[in-house]
């Protein structure tokens, strides 16, 4: 366990960036699948999207998204939190990435 | 710190662990109910391309009721395209409709049923054997009748009906009306008592074609190639007028009665969806965000323009009939290579993502990955893809010319494709993690 305190989402994204889309083969930051980051002392609360409704990967990804922050510092609690609305749309990742 | 090792980190139920619109990650199928269908069909396949070799003489000159000529034919439509399609669904399905297949165990009774009756009906025909013609048609009567109903028992619990779902409600109607005439036909291949036997023929392959295999296409196209190619929010318009012009066209194929009118206007219904399918395709290419094409969905791609000079081919080869085989031959040629190449394409997007996601999806996050475009090298499939594609044209060209050289160099060129990627394949398949 690590009981360091956590005090911005930044490291949080960098671990988000180890997630990757293997289809599309870009990590979930810049496609733009991730919508939020809260953190709550030692909970740190992930909303997500993915490209397609019933995507195949829903369950790789959201574990995987539990894997990456869940090996952050501080880290006791990861809640995945897969939301539909707004839909993503290839708009929402970086631009001159896809 | 994962869960897992220590137990202090956790993970609380969030709210999309909840099954969403009827999708229930729990119910995900386990990856070798549709991976021995692939293996089968792979192997059908390849076994066909060998056919194809050896036949490729006879077609040239036409000759598409011979025996031997039929066996090669059902290898590749029910050995390749029918067997790729009902593994493809058992993957698909939770995608596609939010549920899996409503009976798994079912699926084995019609995929042993399948693979038996592929292998017998083929060997009969070869054979001339009666006895075991008539076996391999109950066989594939019972795994399309079985699988129909699952499908259908898979399709009717589900409250979001889109697209897709029609489509797939769609084929599974038309799937039982195939064998149907399948059968009469087994029966009338040594008793010869049909008055219309070429019509017959034609009736049969159409409503399995148009009824079943190409509304499949529109269901799986309409939901994967924007999931593929990033075109999401482009019009939908023209897959929803492909589906009923299709449904229409099989529909009136099916009835027994109607006359050369009711073939006319099916006919002309057929060919206006396969137009409108091409036209939705062409949508989801121009709206797509992913600029690159990859081999999967260039072959995916040339398979669908096939379908378009099929489309072209018809009237003058379903028009003239036995009075010019060779044509005739042609228009089946192109039809069942333009098939076969979006099957092939979409054997390079599947088989790769089921592999990464059994072998490397419990790996992500934890540690570096590769892409599902990784798994193989894109080179080989392109050159594979221009095999496939340049070997069919070939072979339609030599069909049309009357040369049997031209044919059976095509058919290797062909054939060297499918081997190739049967290798691919199996290289992907087999592939362990570094």
């Amino acid at each position: 366990m690590n009981d360091i305190a956590l005090s911005t989402t930044e490291p949080i994204y960098s671990a988000l960036r180890e997630v990757i889309d293997p289809e599309i083969g870009l990590d979930i930051v810049t496609l733009g699948l991730v919508y939020d980051v809260e953190i709550h002392g030692d909970s740190v609360d992930v909303t997500f999207s993915l490209t397609t409704r019933g995507c195949p990967m829903e369950r790789v990804i959201t574990d995987g998204i539990v894997s990456a922050v869940g090996a952050e510092p501080g880290v006791r609690e990861v809640v995945p939190n897969l939301v539909w609305d707004p839909p993503w749309h290839p708009g929402l990742a970086k631009r001159g990435s896809l | 710190m994962l869960p897992t090792t220590a137990g202090l980190l956790t993970m609380r139920a969030s709210r999309a662990a909840a099954p969403v619109a009827g999708f229930a990650p729990s119910k995900l199928v386990p990856p070798w109910l549709p991976g021995q269908h692939f293996v089968a069909a792979l192997v059908f396949y390849a076994l066909g391309a060998i056919g194809l070799v050896v036949a490729a003489p006879d077609l040239s000159h036409g000759y598409f009721f011979l025996p031997r000529v039929i066996a090669l034919v059902h290898l590749f439509t029910l050995g390749w395209i029918v067997t790729s399609i009902f593994g493809a669904l058992c993957q698909f399905l939770p995608v596609a409709v939010g549920s899996s297949i409503r009976f798994p165990r079912l699926v084995h009774l019609s995929f042993a049923s399948l693979t038996l009756g592929v292998a017998t009906f083929v060997v009969a025909l070869l054979a001339s054997n009666r006895s075991l013609l008539l076996f391999g048609a109950f066989s594939l009567s019972l795994s399309f009748t079985v699988f129909a109903v699952n499908l259908a028992a898979t399709l009717i619990p589900v409250r979001e009906r889109s697209l897709t779902w029609w489509a797939l409600a769609g084929a599974a109607v038309f799937l039982l009306a195939t064998p149907a005439y399948g059968v009469v036909l087994a029966f009338d291949l040594h008793d010869g008592g049909l008055a219309d036997r070429f019509g017959t023929i034609g009736q049969h392959a159409h409503i399995a074609l148009i009824g079943f295999v190409l509304m499949v296409v529109v269901g799986v196209a309409h939901r994967l190639l924007p999931m593929f190619l990033l075109s999401h929010g482009a019009s939908e318009r023209a897959a929803w007028a492909a589906l009923a012009l299709l449904f229409g066209s099989a529909a009136l194929l099916t009835v027994p009665w109607g006359g050369r009118s009711r073939i006319a206007v099916a006919g002309a219904l057929g060919s206006a969806g396969v137009v409108a399918l091409l036209v939705q395709v062409a949508t989801f290419f121009k709206h797509r965000q992913r600029k690159a094409i990859d081999p999967g969905m260039s072959l995916a791609a040339s398979g669908v323009l096939g379908l378009g000079l099929a489309v072209v081919l018809a009237p003058f080869a379903l028009s003239r009939g036995v009075a010019d085989l060779r044509l005739l031959t042609t228009y089946f040629v192109v039809v069942l290579g333009a098939l076969t190449l979006f099957v092939a394409g979409h054997y390079y997007k599947i088989i790769p993502f089921l592999v990464w996601n059994h072998r490397y999806g419990p790996l992500l996050g934890k540690r570096k990955v590769p892409r599902v475009s990784e798994l193989f090298s894109e080179r080989v499939a392109f050159l594979d893809a221009a095999l496939l594609a340049s070997g069919l044209a070939g072979l339609s060209l030599g069909i049309l010319l009357e040369s049997e050289v031209l044919a059976r160099v095509a058919a290797i060129v062909f054939a060297a494709g499918a081997w190739l990627q049967v290798i691919v394949i199996a290289r992907v398949a087999l592939r362990k993690v570094a």
